[in-house]
């Protein structure tokens, strides 16, 4: 038990599609200032739970809340999805969701756009170019050029979003959802086709965002080497149902969890796989 | 690289021509091959059989000429129109910088201030450059809904409608002069807009085409049955015309006011009004324009375009879709409710007639056919939708043919438009080597 | 009771017309995912091909009422049909993979050329047609309305029911109609399978031009008078019609083509005629704000 509040908490969530059940009573909570991932063989409601979460659906039974540091508690399952994203929780997508046609810079600043619309006063400070909205533009530029040095895209910041290779996609998915302030950041499979350079890349950046910028990260992943080794906590989820959670190290010996995934009952077979997992 | 000389295959050239000129006699038949005569007697047959040969060989002939076209210069050369922006191919490589979309840009806007001036124009020509601005500036008014937010609205034509109406009952029953109820009538177009839009701007795509389309019609039925207030049919007359700055562009000035001609110490003439609605429509037109290139950069504008792009993706991001497009809308409408009050000075008269479907049709293909979001394609377009066909009036009956099939054969070859070419709103440009930003 | 008993045959009879018209639009719509702005276009097409069958059989001097009904069938399906294939083989098959908005502007061009194309050929004044199936059926009076069932009406209303009986057969039973579910629900995977996908989207428009061309002969025998400009609101009436009773289902277009006669021939009976169209519109709006998958349509999930 922890004293500290968790930054998001998950409780008693359901939800039904016509007869199907996604996810049945999961409860879960994530803790500030770290990163949780949610993992589980394929169908087990991983996304489901995201877009619960994010918003996207509207669960049928459950409470949702999210902590925000500044002390005011959200309660997402009755909110709309921008407004989620307002309060703090920004996601990314499983499968990336750029706009294409728009350069990356620009990408960067249309994550800004609450802030920067505030600035505006409905645009008319900005058709006046008043010092105010000049300045918060500057921020937002500036801001812009941090992340894309963060991602490794400072190159990158006037090509089309579009013609992007897919590991630059990806990172420019994570450098702007972090454009858009979030406190809780939630990835979507961000590990999905990246080689092992990349991954480890990604590893570093995450660590980053989680230690530098104390920002709270929630991901889903398959991609073992990731989470095992970024991972503070891990959530094993199988056909909608919470089966495991725990530490990394406490997850890769659990045999419920190793089951799950690989349909392995022998003891030996289960020593020979803990070894190879690192 | 030309396609490798061989002989090409006559015999299956021949054929397809053959089957596509078949095609064409059935289509022929029924429809040319006969006519059906409406008379005091009733209804006669009129056979004509021989049109439906026309048919079937100009088909043939055409279709075996444009196969053999294509064999002769390769299919690549011939695809290649439909990629890539159609301009740098005939334009040294040098020029095609992206600073030359400006100094076009520059050029267009220097000729058409400098228009009235030049020895070749008359009363003629300048009062149809005056009709295809007022197409212009619809089409960059739709542009921002159509382009920009990517809302297929297929119901413009209402707003254009509301803001003609509004102008004639503002200045008729209230007597305020053209800019006072200039900014009146784009009011009541903008609020139109945001009236119409909030409902249906969560609809999808072609659902919100179709709605549009719904609204457009349902505001000319209104304006056809309304006639207390609209005049119905017989539409409105009598609306005032604009005056210099108060100054009249009449012969003899009404009572209490000074004439232009008087003013200025000239001669009256006819052409004084016609140009200075040249120059009215033109700086109307310009402000849409300069407005555009401004909110792009704005954050309301940016916040347009990524909704087109991914509207889910921007809900993720904290942006409110139904508010982006809300104000999308009716600021497009506003603009259309401006074009709305210079058409209805312009004429004096309005009638529900100018408001039909065809108008919405024809804006929107000027946006499609320039390409979506390109300021310049949208004047070419115009030129070409609304210009073209003016100069070949007297061959009207075949105009609106030649116009349909003109759509149609535009988007086949190039359905991304003549110019598709997005300026980026901002530049970052690459870091400096002293790592400063 | 009488009058509404009258408003209520009048309804389906012009419910039926919409609906066989709004099968096609729902159809192109669940197999493309394209509005064939052009289709009501389509229909007048139909119309004036019957009226030019009409004539050619009277001339050769075809007088069995039944006969030349028939005969003219065949013929205007036959002839709008080529038309129907025509316009996608021409308009909007290159546009496939094209920018969602080119084949809206395509068939919107295709709709002017056919307009204007016969307004040159048969020229812009209406035309008449002798009343040819006369006679009805009294079938309730109350005292003061006799309210009748004209045979013609009756034939209206059988035979879309047999269409539709025998459409839905095909669509549920054949390879045909198998081919055209699979490409209607995954285009590539159905080709993956060896569909012929272009030859079925072919026939969809066929089949629809053809139900369109059965609506323009019984419409030009029902209201005697036809012009080159019917296509256009009996076009949006009919989309209306597929969208209310739910885009992609065939017996949600039927559903919706009656919900729409039924409505425009109440509001006219009772009310007037001046906003009838208005009134087509308005539900259209209204049914897309609360239920945009309409009477009888599947709610789209949105897949994020």
């Amino acid at each position: 038990m922890s004293i500290v509040a968790p930054v998001l908490s998950v409780e008693h969530l359901t939800i039904r599609f016509g007869g199907l059940v996604a996810i049945d009573d999961l409860s879960f909570d994530a803790a500030p200032g770290q990163i949780t991932a949610l993992i589980g063989p394929n169908g087990a409601g991983k996304t489901t739970a995201f877009n619960c979460i994010t918003g996207f659906y509207k669960p049928d039974v459950g409470r949702l809340s999210f902590h925000h540091p500044d002390g005011k508690t959200y309660y997402l399952e009755r909110m709309d999805g921008f407004r989620i994203a307002r309060a703090g929780v920004v996601r990314s997508f499983q499968n990336i969701r750029l706009f294409p046609a728009m350069s990356v810079a620009e990408n960067l600043m249309v994550a800004q756009h609450v802030a920067l619309m505030r600035a505006s006063m409905f645009s008319i400070a900005g058709f006046l170019r008043l010092p105010g909205y000049m300045k918060a533009e500057r921020e937002a530029r500036d801001l812009a050029r941090y992340w894309l040095d963060q991602t490794g895209l400072a190159q990158e910041a006037d090509t089309l979003a579009g013609s992007l290779p897919y590991g630059s996609q990806r990172r420019l998915e994570i450098a702007r959802a972090m454009c858009a302030g979030p406190k809780l950041l939630c990835l979507d499979e961000p590990a999905a086709g990246l080689n092992p350079s990349e991954s480890h890349a990604l590893n570093e950046l995450l660590a980053k965002i989680r230690d530098v910028h104390k920002i709270s990260v929630l991901l889903i992943e398959h991609d073992m080497s990731v989470v095992m080794q970024i991972s503070d906590r891990i959530i094993v989820l199988e056909q909608g149902r919470l089966i495991a959670e725990g530490t990394p190290a406490e997850i890769r010996a659990n045999p419920d969890v190793i089951r799950a995934y690989l349909g392995v009952e022998d003891e030996d077979e289960l020593a020979a796989l803990s070894v190879g997992v690192e | 690289m030309k396609a490798a000389a061989f002989r090409p295959n006559y015999a299956a050239l021949a054929g397809e021509a053959g089957v596509a000129a078949l095609v064409a006699a059935l289509l022929a038949f029924p429809l040319l091959g006969f006519r059906l005569d409406a008379s005091a007697r009733g209804l006669a047959l009129d056979v004509r059989l021989i049109w439906v040969v026309y048919a079937a060989v100009a088909v043939f002939a055409g279709r075996l000429f444009f196969a053999l076209v294509v064999q002769h210069y390769g299919v690549r050369f011939v695809a290649s129109f439909s990629r890539a922006d159609l301009l740098p191919r005939y334009i040294p490589a040098r020029l095609t910088h992206y600073a030359s979309r400006y100094h076009v840009g520059a050029a267009m806007m220097a000729f058409a201030i400098m228009l009235p001036w030049f020895g070749f124009s008359d009363r003629n020509l300048i009062d149809k450059m005056t009709l295809i601005l007022i197409y212009v500036m619809l089409g960059w008014g739709l542009n921002i809904v159509v382009g920009l937010a990517g809302l297929l609205d297929l119901g413009y034509v209402a707003f254009y409608a509301v803001g003609a109406y509004s102008y004639a009952l503002l200045s008729s029953t209230f007597g305020l002069s053209f800019w006072a109820c200039l900014p009146l009538a784009g009011l009541l177009a903008g609020a139109a807009g945001l009236a119409l839009g909030f409902p249906v701007l969560r609809l999808r795509g072609d659902y919100l085409a179709i709605v549009t389309l719904g609204f457009g019609e349902i505001v000319r039925e209104v304006i056809i049955n309304w006639q207390v207030v609209t005049g119905g049919p017989n539409g409105l007359s009598g609306i005032q015309r604009p005056s210099f700055f108060g100054l009249e562009l009449l012969p003899v000035a009404s009572d209490g006011g000074t004439t232009f001609a008087d003013f200025f110490g000239i001669a009256f003439s006819p052409d004084q009004r016609i140009i200075f609605l040249y120059y009215l429509i033109l700086a109307l037109a310009l402000f849409t324009n300069l407005f555009t290139l401004r909110i792009r950069k704005l954050p309301i504008g940016r916040a347009w375009e990524a909704l087109r792009e991914d509207e889910i993706a921007c809900r993720s991001l904290g942006l409110n879709p139904t508010m982006i497009k809300l104000s999308a809308f009716a600021i497009g409408a506003s603009f259309a409710g401006f074009a709305g009050s210079f058409f209805a000075t312009r004429q004096g008269f309005i009638s529900p007639e100018s408001f039909t479907f065809i108008e919405s049709a024809i804006i929107l293909s000027i946006v499609v056919l320039g390409g979506m979001g390109s300021q310049i394609g949208i004047v070419l377009a115009a030129l070409l939708l609304v210009g073209l066909p003016e100069w070949f009036r007297d061959l009207a009956e075949f105009r609106m043919v030649a116009f349909g099939a003109a759509m149609v054969l535009i988007m086949v070859w190039r359905p991304q438009g003549l110019l598709s070419h997005r300026d980026p709103t901002l530049q970052l440009g690459k870091p400096v080597a002293e790592g400063k930003a | 009771m009488a009058y509404f008993l009258q408003q209520l045959i009048n309804g389906i009879t012009l419910g039926a017309t919409y609906g066989l018209i709004a099968i096609g639009y729902t159809m192109v719509y669940g197999i493309i995912g394209m509005i064939n702005f052009a289709h009501g276009d389509i229909y007048m097409i139909g119309a004036f091909v019957s009226l030019v069958g009409f004539m050619l059989l009277a001339m050769f001097g075809v007088t069995s009422v039944p006969l030349a009904c028939f005969l003219v069938l065949i013929f205007a399906m036959f002839f709008t049909g080529v038309y129907g294939w025509t316009v996608e083989r021409v308009a909007y098959r290159p546009l496939r993979r094209a920018p969602r908005l080119a084949p809206l502007i395509s068939a919107i061009g295709v709709s002017i050329v056919l307009q204007n194309f016969v307004q040159l050929s048969q020229g812009a004044r209406v035309k008449p047609l002798q009343p040819m199936v006369q006679g009805a059926f009294n079938v309730y009076n109350d005292g003061h309305f006799q309210v009748t069932i004209s045979y013609l009406q009756i034939m209206i209303i059988v035979l879309t029911i047999v269409l539709m009986a025998g459409f839905s057969f095909i669509i549920r039973y054949t390879s045909l109609g198998r081919a055209q579910r699979a490409a209607a629900q995954d285009m590539k995977m159905a080709s993956l399978l060896g569909v012929d996908v272009d030859r079925t989207i072919s026939l969809t428009f066929v089949i629809g031009a053809m139900l369109a061309a059965v609506a323009g002969l019984m419409v030009t025998l029902y209201y005697g008078v036809i012009d080159f400009y019917i296509g256009f609101i009996v076009g949006i009436k009919a989309f209306t019609a597929a969208v209310l009773g739910g885009i992609g289902s065939l017996p949600g277009a039927i559903l919706g083509g009656m919900a729409i006669g039924l409505i425009e021939a109440f509001w006219s009976g009772y009310f007037s005629i001046e906003y009838k169209d208005v009134a087509a519109f308005s539900i259209l709006v209204f049914v897309l704000i609360f239920r945009p998958t309409g009477l009888l349509g599947r709610p789209e999930i949105e897949k994020v």
